[in-house]
Order: structure tokens, then C-alpha cells, then sequence
């Protein structure tokens, strides 16, 4: 079973991507805080979903920090965010890929379905 | 010796010259004051021409009345000059000329009295036109040094190298130090090393063209050791001839900054905590509506379906609103780049067809262009034109979507077979929260946004948008923009304007 990490300081989104991901057929780590995101990468998740506006450290500051760690730079990550600058943040940090929030739960699926497997 | 007496002769005569011409002290003297002295000066000289006769000459009588009208002149203006000049006249008749001490003008005598009026005359005339036009310069100089001092831009003007020959009082109020301070100080060293540069780069452009101005906006460590923001307007003054310098005037605009900052931070906010709870509510929509249909509960499907459409439109006025916001504070940002135009109509088109049934989008293309400019934004303004052609033609099938290139410019058009447009609505209708009635004031839902940020975005890219109509017999919706807007300077940011074909 692939493995996905959900990093957002939005309670009701990390619920709903769980739901949506495990409903989905995968195994789903959620973190609330964005200092944990480089931690959980121990469990070498498949892929991440990673909020850019999270309290505590911003997604794009810990993004460039997986990417540039040679243990989990190969674990792709999709920036997710309500910004219309997020695709310009995701080409900067080196994320793998991006999505709007709000979204189309087929479009989220078929990103996970894209890099998980 | 000589020196000194020369030095002490120099000053007096200096002093001398500020007393007498002196603009100012002329209109604060008295009436009687600026009288009684001629009489005074006309009495002394007569005293000293009858006691002291062969010293002064008596060959000459007029010489020293001269020097009389002249200082007269001087302090007093015009009018005592003239007094003096007749009283002297006569004074110079009455013991001189004549046999001593009687009125008896001969032939010779009165042109002699004539002559000497006459030099006086002159004399005093000039001294008039000195006072007059001291006064204007003191005048316009007054006004410069005023309108200088307490404009509330500060003025310094700096040599080619960027030495500082003079600043203006307002200095202080803008970055708190005096001009004198100012003057004295490295005035450079105080500028962030970030804005260094750009400041140089400028200085350097401006030197290239005298007369040329630029405005930049830099930071500068204050004296209360904040911080501000400096925007300055530089010219280059270097072929005045009365300046001789690069002039810089200079304003504190922090508080401007920091408000604009404020509002886009607020801005940012506001789009990520209205959008934050419309992502999961949109997602356990989904979610319900894909369970539903595994159990083949076709009915509650539906339902939560229709919640997920309603969350769109709620999706795409929240965007509408803060697009507004942005287009009225003037944050509206382009993220540009060249993109294939007919791939994106296609790509608008398809996602709106999914919307409707009961319509069919024709799309007619030119050949394929590439574009630069916003691709997000512009495909806002296509989606925005073709949902308000469905929802003004219920009783319709067909939408075309047609575009044409023309010279550098790619216009394209909506055309619909709806309720068209009256006239009179025509105008209006890319107007902020302009809504169109229907038959029987039967109003259409929307907030009236969506044509006033079609229009702004076109405009901004350089373009422009139109309607053509007729009422009954539908609506053309067109917008033309270059190819690449960049390089079209003339046709930039043009008003809209509204073409009618009745």
C-alpha cells in the first residue's frame, strides 16, 4: 500500500484528504504542523501533499529543505494551496508538481495516482 | 595703512548703500522722516555754501545740491527727490545766481535753473527704476526662497559626483536631519545597500540627457534611525545655468508603503481563509456524491452534486470580489509568459460545455497564435463572456466563439442569439455591479462584476473590449489584444470603447 503525507494547519482539510486518500486505496500520514513535515519523512511516505501557508515554517521553506536533502529529495512533492502565486512557489522550491485549492477531488486523485505509483 | 582706510572706506560705502537704496528700509520710514531729511540736507548745504563760499567753489553752485537730490532720492524716494529738486532751485536762484539774495531771472540764469531741473530730473527717474527693480528681485526672490522653504517636498540639489551643494529646510521633516546635517554628512552612506544600485544606475542614466527626469523609490536610514521609504524625483539640471547640479526632490512616502503593504497582505489573507473552508466543504461534497452513487443512491447523488455546483459560483464570487479589490487598490497582478491562445479557448470552452446542456459552444479559430500576456486571466475573461452568452440566450442552442488575426492584434468574439442589449444599457455595462434586467424587470442572478473585470484585465494587458447588439436578436462580445502587448507601447492600456452597428 503506498503511503501519502498530508502536511496543512487546516484541521477540516487534513481530515477530508485523509478520507479522500484512504477511501482512495492509500495509507495516509496527515501533520498539522509544519516543522514535523521533514521528521515524518522517516516513514518514507510515497509522496506529499504540502500546504504553502502553514503556521510555524511556510511550505516553501520546507519544501527547499527536502529537496535538498539527499535522503528525501526523491519523494515528490505537490504543492497545494489557495494562492494564485503557488505555481511560482512550487518552481522555485523544486516541488514535483501543484494544485489550487479549492479542487476537484478527480484532479487531487489523479495527482496521487500520478506520483504515488 | 592704505588697506585699512580702504577696507573701512569699502564697508562704510557698503553700509551707506544698504541705508539709502534699500527697498525695505525706504517703506518702513515715515512720511515727515523721509521729508524733513532733504529739507534738513537742502538747509546744511546752503549753510555751508554761504559761510565757506571760496572752499567749495563758487564757480560751481550747483554740484553739491546735487549730491542733495540724489540722497534724497535715495531715502526717501521719488517725492522728496522732486521737493528737494524745486527747493533747491530756488534756493540756488535766490543766493547765487542772481545778484546776491534776490529773484531776478535773466536769460541766462533760467536756462541754467532749467538745466540743472532737468539733471535732477534724470537723476531721479534712475534712481526710481534701481529702487523698482530691487524690489523685483528682491520680490521673486522671496517667493522662490517661500515656495521653496515650505514646500512639502524636500529640494537638494547634488553635483555630478553626488556631492550635496544644497538641501532645503523641508529636509528635516523628511528624514529628520537639518540641510545643515545634511550637508556635512555622507548623504549617500545613509541609502540601503539594496537600493544602492538602482539609485547609481539612475544617476548614471539621468547624467547621459540634461533634462531629463526619473522617479525612483528607495529606502533610507532616517536620523531617528528607522528605516523609510524615500521616493524622489531627479532631474538633470547640470546645463542650468543657475543650478549647475542634479536636483532631487524628495518625499517620506513610509506610510504609503506600509498601507499598500497592509492591504495586500490583507488581500492574501482574506483569498486564503474564505477559500480554506470552501475546500473541504467542496471535498466532502465529492465524497459523499462518489459514496452515494457506490451504493446506488442515485437521488442523494444528485443532491450533494448540486451542492458542489452551488459551491462553485460561491468559489467564483469570492474570486470576483477579490479581484475587485485588486483592480480598485491597483494590486492587480499579471504573471505573463507566452501561451497558445487557441489551446486555452479550447480548454475554456470544453470546462463550460460541461456546465451546459442545453447550449453547444462552436468554436471557430483563426491559425494558432502564441500570445503573451496573462493566460490565467485571460481565460477568465473568455470563461466570463461565455457563461454570460449562455445565461442571456435561455431560449438559444448556439454560442460561436470566433477569433481573427488582423495586423499585430487578435480579436476575438461571443456571439449569441439571446436578449441582446438595449441602447441605453449598452454603456453601462462594463460598469462596477451593472446588472442587466430581463423582459419584465426580471433581474438575472450576479453581482455584476464579472463584465467590469473582463474589461480592466483586457486593458490591462494592452487590449480592448466591446459590444455589439441589437435588442432581441443577441449579443457580440469582443476583445482584441496584440500579440505582445510589450511591444506595442502605443496601443497600450487604451479606454474601452463601444462600437455600435445599429
Amino acid at each position: 500500500m503506498k503511503t501519502i503525507l498530508v502536511a496543512d494547519d487546516d484541521e477540516a482539510i487534513v481530515e477530508v484528504m485523509r478520507i479522500l486518500l484512504e477511501d482512495d486505496g492509500y495509507n495516509v500520514i496527515t501533520t498539522m504542523d509544519g516543522k514535523d513535515v521533514k521528521a515524518l519523512c522517516v516513514k518514507k511516505p510515497d509522496m506529499i501533499f504540502l500546504d504553502i501557508w502553514m503556521s510555524g515554517i511556510d511550505g516553501k521553506a520546507i519544501c527547499i529543505d527536502i529537496k535538498k536533502d539527499p535522503v528525501t529529495s526523491q519523494i515528490p512533492i505537490v504543492m497545494f494551496s489557495a494562492n494564485r502565486d503557488t505555481e511560482e512557489i512550487s518552481l522555485e522550491c523544486g516541488a514535483d508538481d501543484f494544485i489550487l485549492k479549492p479542487f476537484e477531488i478527480k484532479d487531487l486523485l489523479a495527482l496521487a495516482h500520478k506520483y504515488a505509483r | 595703512m592704505l588697506k585699512t582706510a580702504l577696507k573701512y572706506y569699502l564697508s562704510f560705502a557698503k553700509k551707506v548703500n544698504r541705508y539709502l537704496w534699500s527697498d525695505t528700509a525706504m517703506l518702513t520710514r515715515k512720511w515727515y522722516i523721509k521729508y524733513s531729511f532733504p529739507i534738513i540736507l537742502l538747509a546744511g548745504v546752503t549753510y555751508l555754501k554761504l559761510h565757506y563760499d571760496l572752499l567749495l567753489g563758487r564757480e560751481t553752485p550747483f554740484l553739491l545740491y546735487f549730491a542733495v537730490v540724489i540722497l534724497s532720492t535715495g531715502f526717501g524716494g521719488i517725492g522728496p527727490g522732486m521737493l528737494v529738486t524745486f527747493a533747491s532751485a530756488v534756493v540756488c536762484n535766490y543766493y547765487f545766481l542772481t545778484p546776491f539774495q534776490s529773484f531776478n531771472i535773466n536769460h541766462t540764469h533760467s536756462i541754467q535753473v532749467l538745466t540743472y531741473m532737468l539733471e535732477s530730473l534724470l537723476v531721479i527717474s534712475l534712481s526710481g527704476a534701481v529702487t523698482r527693480a530691487n524690489r523685483h528681485v528682491r520680490r521673486s526672490g522671496e517667493k522662490f526662497k517661500a515656495l521653496l522653504e515650505n514646500s512639502s517636498d524636500a529640494i537638494m540639489v547634488t553635483n555630478e559626483k553626488g556631492d550635496v551643494l544644497y538641501a532645503s529646510p523641508a529636509t528635516e521633516r523628511v528624514i529628520g536631519y537639518t540641510s545643515g546635517e545634511f550637508k556635512k554628512m555622507n548623504a549617500l552612506a545613509n541609502i540601503h545597500k539594496d537600493d544602492r544600485e538602482m539609485l547609481g544606475k539612475t544617476y548614471a542614466f539621468l547624467l547621459q540627457t540634461p533634462g531629463r527626469s526619473q522617479t525612483i523609490l528607495h529606502r533610507y536610514l532616517l536620523k531617528n534611525g528607522s528605516w523609510g521609504w524615500i521616493e524622489s524625483t531627479i532631474t538633470n539640471l547640470v546645463d542650468h545655468p543657475g543650478i549647475k547640479g542634479m536636483v532631487s526632490n524628495f518625499r517620506n512616502v513610509t506610510e504609503k508603503i506600509l498601507l499598500e503593504k497592509q492591504k495586500d497582505d490583507f488581500i492574501g489573507v482574506a483569498t486564503h481563509e474564505l477559500k480554506t473552508p470552501v475546500t473541504s466543504i467542496k471535498a466532502y461534497a465529492q465524497i459523499l456524491s462518489n459514496r452515494f452513487r457506490k451504493e446506488g443512491n442515485i437521488a442523494s447523488a444528485t443532491m450533494v452534486e448540486k451542492m458542489d455546483a452551488q459551491l462553485n459560483k460561491l468559489i467564483g464570487l469570492i474570486g470576483d470580489l477579490l479581484d475587485v479589490t485588486k483592480i480598485e487598490g491597483g494590486s492587480l497582478q499579471f504573471q505573463e509568459s507566452f501561451y497558445d491562445f487557441n489551446e486555452l479557448a479550447a480548454e475554456v470552452i470544453e470546462e463550460l460545455q460541461h456546465t451546459t446542456t442545453t447550449h453547444k459552444i462552436i468554436m471557430k479559430l483563426d491559425e494558432n497564435t502564441n500570445v503573451f500576456g496573462d493566460r490565467e486571466r485571460i481565460g477568465q475573461v473568455l470563461a466570463n463572456l461565455i457563461s454570460n452568452a449562455i445565461k442571456y440566450s435561455p431560449a438559444s442552442k448556439t454560442i460561436n466563439v470566433v477569433s481573427k488575426l488582423h495586423k499585430n492584434m487578435l480579436t476575438l468574439c461571443v456571439e449569441d442569439q439571446g436578449l441582446g442589449i438595449s441602447e441605453k444599457d449598452r454603456y453601462k455595462i462594463f460598469q462596477r455591479f451593472y446588472r442587466v434586467s430581463g423582459p419584465d424587470s426580471h433581474t438575472f442572478p450576479g453581482i455584476g462584476l464579472g463584465l467590469y473585470i473582463s474589461s480592466e484585465i483586457i486593458k490591462r494587458q494592452g487590449g480592448r473590449i466591446w459590444v455589439e447588439s441589437k435588442e432581441g436578436a443577441g449579443s457580440t462580445f469582443c476583445f482584441e489584444l496584440p500579440y505582445n502587448y510589450k511591444d506595442n507601447p502605443g496601443i497600450n492600456i487604451s479606454e474601452t470603447t463601444i462600437t455600435d452597428i445599429i
